[in-house]
């Protein structure tokens, strides 16, 4: 039940701000290269280097104090080593799929995030984004997997 | 960190970045979200989600879902535009626009949801899942970043 008032705490902070600060994630790289505007981008790296900061302060935190370590560390899965997947079956599928994310986004006006925030301004145009948004979840678990599992 | 320009108040991005980077990560521990880890904030994988919820309440027709969200769906999109609905009534920039290029629009839609499905994230949970070090949100990252310079070159010839 935590989880829900949590969520939607994140969710109001994030469409508040995101709304006031123009924010985006894949816009920060399309405007650098568009315009040369940097200001997206500083956004993007503030978020980057804010998460590693309180994933590196919470592990510290969490060998400090060890009897609340296991509330306290946020790093718990062990991940594959960087050279031992480097040709696998997911590392292709991550790669087309980081593709295919940032071609259509850029063509669409902004990342996913983005667009929702326009949708509460009032654009209608974000609007039907979201409806093909999320009837494109509902198409992909009734057709799409069984036809990427036959290719994969 | 707050930028006054004419009457109304704007936030700089790297207040966004700050404030949203360390919640997404104390969210963990916080609010409990953790079963799949880096787990936050990402709009496709809580929207889908939440869409399996009410199937399989409704319909019975389960797909695929995460392992925190099974009891009580995570509410983090519909928070998404009440918050923006909110700041833009309070600034006087709520406007219904409406542009040309609906049915692309759709079709564009469609395709974000499919790609990001494949790989399991949206771009905000890929920068997340690379802070906490997956290898292969690095080569979901190189993928993005190539396809926004195909789309700026495509836009820039149209």
């Amino acid at each position: 039940m935590i989880s829900v008032a949590g969520s939607l705490l994140i969710g109001l902070i994030v469409g508040f701000l995101g709304q006031r600060s123009r924010m985006c994630f894949v816009g920060g790289f399309r405007d650098f290269l568009m315009i040369g505007d940097k200001d997206l981008l500083k956004g993007v790296i503030a978020f980057f280097a804010s998460a590693w900061l309180t994933i590196w302060i919470l592990s510290i935190v969490g060998k400090l104090l060890p009897e609340l370590y296991s509330i306290i560390n946020v790093k718990y899965v062990m991940y594959p080593s960087f050279l031992s997947v480097f040709l696998s079956k997911f590392m292709i599928v991550s790669l087309i799929g980081g593709l295919g994310l940032g071609l259509f986004s850029t063509l669409a006006g902004g990342c996913p995030l983005r667009q929702h925030v326009m949708a509460g301004q009032g654009r209608i145009d974000s609007i039907v984004y979201l409806l093909g948004f999320y009837i494109g979840i509902i198409i992909y678990y009734v057709s799409t997997v069984k036809f990427i599992a036959l290719i994969i | 960190m707050e930028l006054k320009k004419g009457y109304t108040i704007v936030y700089s991005s790297i207040f966004f970045g700050i404030i949203v980077g360390s919640l997404a990560v104390l969210a963990q521990p916080i609010f409990k979200i953790h079963p799949p880890q880096a787990y936050g904030i990402c709009t496709i994988c809580h929207a889908r989600d939440f869409l399996n919820w009410f199937s399989e309440r409704l319909f019975s027709f389960k797909f695929e879902s995460a392992e925190v969200s099974i009891h009580y769906p995570l509410a983090t999109t519909i928070g998404i535009i009440i918050g923006s609905i909110l700041s833009s009534k309070l600034n006087g920039e709520f406007k219904f626009i409406k542009v040309e290029n609906l049915v692309i629009k759709f079709f564009l839609g469609l395709a974000v949801s499919h790609f990001g499905l494949l790989i399991m994230s949206c771009p905000t949970r890929l920068v997340l899942r690379f802070a906490f070090g997956d290898p292969f949100a690095l080569f979901a990252i190189i993928g993005l970043l190539s396809g926004i310079t195909f789309g700026v070159m495509i836009l820039k010839r149209l």
